[in-house]
């Protein structure tokens, strides 16, 4: 009797101290999602919903029909897939960093590396565009003058190395930003384990396969199972910025078509519906992901 | 042995070395093109270009800027922003995310399930807006605040964390007589102050680049975020072309921005982190754990 | 327990930070606003009205400022003469606009004025009970409106209604002939260049290419030694370089178009002449094929394809010879200026048409600057007050031109603007900011070239031709000995008799249904992401086989119904514009 009243006791004080949290998260995250409603209806801005004209599933017959959806979706996944195979390169940098014994030059290299994340996609074209336009490039420029190709290349244009050149793109900006998880990390690693390590003769590589890495190996995971999740959303200012009429129709991700069709057809519950398919998709990518991680490491994040 | 062993060291540790510095330089070169940028003078710049060295040094971008209508208002709503907002963050989503770390908790995989969804779940302008009107969030301070106090992503860092913190912790305490408000407070979060302190900086570092929730929703002049006034400065040539009825006679008028002053604004954005994060690094030194366990 | 203590301290602290922050809210307002204390002196008895705040949503505009109550000097002639301090939302945009239509959330006055789109709001505006009708406010407070827009109000109440006859929305922009002092689209090329070639006739896209070629070999490199190009178009704006080069090429071939992807219309006739990309003649074949063309002769700058921007910084750097429009070449204009080289710089050449696209002109004003109340008007009474001044003959000339007495003096019955003004517009970029002349230019009841009766003059000061001939420099003026005119734009002037499209037709034309709309969004997309396969095509052969692969589609989505309502359309706008202009 005792022991279930503490039970419920506790129950209710974590309760308690999980609830502001709760009300947040469902306040600004879930009751928005009334406005999925648009979706179903002949929704024109300026009318209230309830009179416009219901049409069901109509537009999200209209996705899935669209004619571009077939591109649209390999982009998405290729670049995605890209994506995923750079993730664990964030903790071996991390690894790799934290083994340098010069305390200042660690600190230096974490902060300088963060650098790039904060140029903005507009900035960063920019810059590309210094370094890699056809007239001028300074890329272009160093070839040429030390004669290892004849012509200029113009890799901004080309759409058939435009999934590497994104990726790789994408890894420089959020390659030292990402690392700071890792960072803090990998201060959870037990230090003393390390050291009993090494005074039994365990080498670096030893150390760092057999402790290290299944330290941060929680962390990853859970990573990159919302990674997994957010296959469909690239992210639309990198893909947009970079877009142009040449490797356009290469980079157009499932976010920057999604505003093209908002833009130029101007259906705001088309738009919704696109939401709402890419959301649940989404979802359901994490949970087949967390199922199959389950059966495959026996843990799972949810 | 130990020769072998050292010399293995040695090579190492200069091999890391060159490989790292080679990387900072890919990463500050760009940053340091856009500091020198900034310094030129601008119609220069355009025509001639730069590498090394600025040309034709000057602060006239920078004065640009700082003689924007109402920027120092909006460096101080930024600022104040960035540190409120990243005090309550921090505190609602380490609250939130303790309690997920409990397998004694009830609801514990309905409500986490509940949290991870959320991550990917975005509900559009419209409804977006209307929420935070119908929350009395028009035009309010509060707006800045209150939505980013529990974010997905940073709850599911902070718990994973908080699991690699061993359990015996836990139970050590709760025969000391704590309870839960009382351990997370007094031990979880001293412990976690590493993924804490990472945390603080995408957090500190989002409010300060924050600007949509004060595009959308707040017009009073008091209220206005740093980033969006620099993006009004900036965005007149962007939002031309995105019109599909581009009319000739509205484009000849418009001034249009150079890139030196763009370049200008990205250094604004950095100074968070600049600034910031050199002091939270110290939580990132391995050695915070061992005093723990010992006590 | 000290810790605990310290950061309640931190948190404390902050929290006064806040507060006196938002409390010392308005220094930077205050400060600016006492400064402005030039008020008319005519108008300040009328200052007597009781002062209020109106919030106005409206068109873009071409400067930045912050949101809020607007304390310039226009902003100070306003509340002088009418008692109201505006506050106005400095960048309005589409999602706003609709978050505002959604919500029901509109400021006291409104103006339909987001892209395209301007017309399709008119409908849930007046059904949603969103805007009140005007007709009793105009007869009490709108007496300069009746006295200078009575054409406007007609139209208004008969095309803008909804089908309801009652007047919602007072149209802007009102005016017959606008006038500029230099036009931009046209072939812009080197001035001093094409002097040396002789200023060789331009009839066809081939001269033009040939030109270009002829100079770009004469000059292949610029003052840097950097390379210079023929053209460095910009493809980032959908199908407008290739509409705008046709309207170019139809206009040296003689005939005045105003182009459209899906069918063309002759400014003369009004009427739709050809299917767009499905004919062979349209300005959009025309201009497709002119980029195509000149990458053949390799004449554009690899980079082109990038962006706007970065297109933007060759023409800066001199380095492209010629453009489709002419305010790109501000920067080196302006430099040659500035280094002497006084008949240097870039400058559009005539076409020999007597009908050319110059300007879309509303003789009943913009439905895309369709002023409106809404419901949530506390204060109806004053806002009709306001919009009485807006579209008053004082109040827009004030809006465009200054504060009179100030600005500009009465000289023998005429207005003049003074020198210094008219200098600082020319060489300050923050002018509009400053002095608030023109910062409003998208919210005037009259628009530039409209005729204020008592002087006979515009309302616009700036665009008159003394005005434009205070405005020459060492190049246009070489440019107007050449063709024997008193400004640039004086060429076309006198060469053409059709050139104002009229805006609107917009109104009298049926609504486009809803699968119409489709149709032509999804044409445009799918155009918008074939199109390069044109320009970059390697012979004819290819280009036509592209071509043929691209019609074919675009007639499976159904763009062939687009166009046969278009024409239709066409003719029965014409038609009502005709029994409205009978009556």
């Amino acid at each position: 009797m005792r022991l279930e009243n503490r039970k419920v006791k506790n129950n209710l004080t974590l309760m308690l101290i999980a609830l502001p949290g709760l009300i947040l998260l469902i306040a600004f995250y879930y009751v928005p999602l009334l406005g999925w409603v648009y979706a179903f209806f002949d929704y024109k801005p300026g009318y209230n919903v309830w009179d416009c004209t219901f049409v069901g599933f109509k537009y999200f017959k209209a996705v899935i029909e669209s004619d571009d959806l077939v591109r649209v979706m390999r982009n998405t996944f290729a670049i995605s897939f890209l994506s995923l195979l750079t993730t664990p390169i964030p903790p071996l940098f991390a690894i790799f960093l934290s083994e340098i014994k010069n305390k200042k030059f660690q600190k230096f290299v974490q902060t300088a590396t963060t650098l790039p994340n904060f140029i903005s996609w507009i900035i960063i074209f920019s810059i590309a565009f210094l370094m890699f336009s056809v007239d001028g490039g300074m890329v272009n420029e160093f070839l040429l003058k030390w004669k290892l190709i004849d012509e200029p290349t113009n890799l901004l244009a080309n759409s058939d190395a435009a999934w590497i050149f994104q990726t790789l793109l994408g890894l420089w900006k959020s390659l030292g930003f990402s690392a700071i998880i890792y960072f803090a990390a990998i201060t959870s690693v037990d230090q003393e384990l390390l050291d009993a390590a090494s005074v039994d003769g365990a080498g670096r590589i030893a150390r760092i396969r057999y402790i290290t890495i299944p330290g941060l190996l929680p962390t990853y995971f859970t990573l990159l199972l919302i990674s997994i999740g957010n296959i469909l959303s690239n992210g639309f200012e990198q893909y947009y910025i970079f877009s142009n009429s040449i490797v356009g129709k290469e980079i157009e991700v499932l976010d920057v078509y999604i505003y093209n069709v908002g833009f130029y057809l101007n259906n705001y519950s088309l738009s919704t519906a696109f939401g709402i398919l890419k959301i649940l998709l989404s979802i359901a990518l994490l949970f087949v992901a967390n199922t199959l991680s389950k059966k495959l490491r026996g843990t799972a994040i949810l | 042995m130990k020769k072998k062993y050292k010399l293995k060291e040695i090579t190492f540790q200069t091999f890391g070395c060159i490989f790292f510095i080679a990387f900072c330089i890919l990463c500050i070169y760009p940053f340091y093109y856009i500091f020198i940028y900034s310094l030129s003078t601008p119609k220069e710049v355009q025509i001639h270009g730069i590498t090394l060295l600025p040309l034709g040094f000057t602060l006239e971008n920078y004065i640009t800027i700082f003689q924007l209508e109402g920027i120092l208002q909006s460096v101080m709503i930024s600022a104040s922003r960035a540190i409120l907002g990243t005090i309550v963050t921090i505190v609602c989503s380490s609250m939130i995310a303790y309690v997920f770390t409990r397998q004694e908790f009830f609801a514990r995989k309905f409500f986490y399930r509940l949290l991870v969804s959320a991550l990917y779940v975005s509900a559009g302008v419209i409804p977006y807006y209307i929420t935070m009107r119908a929350y009395g969030l028009k035009n309010n301070y509060l707006l800045y605040i209150l939505p980013s106090a529990v974010i997905p992503y940073y709850v599911i860092l902070i718990k994973t964390y908080m699991e690699s913190i061993s359990e015996t912790l836990h139970e050590a305490a709760f025969i000391d007589g704590a309870n839960y408000p009382t351990i997370l407070f007094r031990i979880m979060l001293p412990l976690s102050k590493p993924i804490l302190a990472a945390i603080g900086v995408f957090s500190a570092v989002n409010q300060w680049n924050s600007w949509y929730d004060n595009f959308l929703l707040v017009t009073n002049g008091k209220y206005q975020t740093l980033q969006l006034i620099l993006l009004n400065f900036l965005n007149q040539a962007d939002s031309i072309s995105r019109q599909s009825n581009i009319d000739i006679n509205q484009m000849k008028n418009f001034v249009l921005t150079p890139t030196s002053i763009r370049m200008t604004i990205t250094m604004i954005a950095v100074i968070p982190v600049v600034c910031v994060y050199p002091f939270l690094q110290k939580y990132f030194v391995r050695g915070i754990m061992i005093g723990a366990i010992k006590g | 327990m000290k810790r605990f203590k310290k950061k309640v301290l931190a948190l404390l602290l902050l929290v006064s930070l806040l507060m006196s922050m938002v409390g010392c809210s308005n220094t930077t307002n205050m400060e600016e606003g006492q400064t402005n204390e030039n008020v008319s002196t005519t108008e300040a008895a009328e200052a007597s009205k009781k002062p209020i705040t109106l919030s106005i949503f409206g068109a873009p505009f071409a400067t930045n400022f912050t949101s809020g109550k607007q304390d310039d000097p226009i902003a100070k002639a306003i509340e002088a003469a009418t008692g109201i301090t505006i506050d106005i939302d400095a960048q309005p945009d589409q999602t706003k606009w609709q978050t505002m239509l959604a919500t029901g959330d509109l400021p006291d006055i409104i103006m339909i004025a987001q892209g395209s789109s301007a017309i399709d709001d008119v409908k849930p505006l007046i059904e949603g009970g969103l805007i009140i009708p005007l007709d009793d406010l105009l007869e009490q407070y709108g007496s300069d409106i009746k006295q200078s827009s009575s054409k406007m109000l007609e139209y208004s109440k008969k095309y803008v209604s909804n089908q309801t006859d009652e007047l919602y929305f007072l149209l802007g922009f009102q005016e017959e002939s606008p006038k500029q002092f230099i036009w931009e689209v046209a072939p812009n090329v080197r001035w001093d260049y094409y002097a040396e070639l002789g200023y060789p006739e331009i009839n066809s896209a081939e001269d033009w290419l040939n030109v270009v070629e002829e100079m770009v070999n004469a000059h292949p490199t610029n003052e840097d030694g950097k390379k210079v190009y023929g053209f460095s178009p910009w493809f980032d704006w959908g199908l407008w370089s290739f509409n705008v080069a046709g309207d170019i090429i139809h206009g040296l071939e003689g005939k005045g178009i105003n182009a459209g992807f899906l069918g063309d219309t002759d400014m003369v006739t009004e009427k739709p002449i050809n299917q767009g990309i499905l004919s062979d003649d349209s300005s959009i074949i025309k201009g497709i094929r002119f980029f195509y063309q000149a990458n053949r002769r390799n004449l554009i700058d690899p980079d082109a394809f990038q962006k706007y921007d970065n297109a933007l910084e060759k023409y800066a750097a001199n380095r492209v010879m010629s453009c489709i429009v002419n305010w790109v070449y501000q920067t080196p204009n302006a430099l040659f200026q500035a280094e002497g080289k006084t008949t240097s710089g870039y400058l559009p050449l005539p076409v020999n048409s007597s009908a050319y696209y110059m300007d879309s002109v509303g003789q009943f004003g913009q439905i895309s600057r369709g002023y409106a109340i809404s419901t949530n008007c506390e204060e109806p009474e004053r806002a009709m007050e306001l919009l009485n001044y807006i579209f008053s003959y004082e109040g827009s000339r004030t809006l465009l031109s200054g504060i009179a007495g100030q600005d500009y003096q009465e000289i023998d019955g005429k207005l003049v603007l003074n020198q210094d003004i008219i200098a600082a517009q020319q060489s300050d970029s923050n002018f509009s900011l400053k002095t608030g002349i023109q910062k409003y230019y998208n919210y005037v009841g009259l628009g530039s070239s409209a005729i204020d009766p008592k002087y006979n003059q515009p309302v616009n000061l700036f665009m008159t031709p003394e005005a434009f001939q205070t405005q020459l420099n060492g190049l246009t003026e070489d440019y107007c000995n050449h063709y024997d005119v008193s400004y640039p734009a004086e060429v076309m002037y006198d060469r053409l008799t059709t050139m104002y499209q009229d805006a609107s037709l917009g109104g009298f034309a049926p609504a486009t249904p809803d699968d119409l709309k489709e149709i032509e969004g999804n044409a445009e997309l799918y155009l918008n992401n074939e199109v390069m396969r044109l320009v970059l095509a390697q012979d004819d052969a290819e280009f036509d086989a592209v071509l043929e692969e691209i019609r074919a589609h675009l007639i499976k989505l159904g763009v062939e119904k687009v166009i046969a309502f278009k024409t239709q359309a066409a003719d029965e706008a014409l038609a009502k514009r005709a029994e409205l202009i009978g009556e």
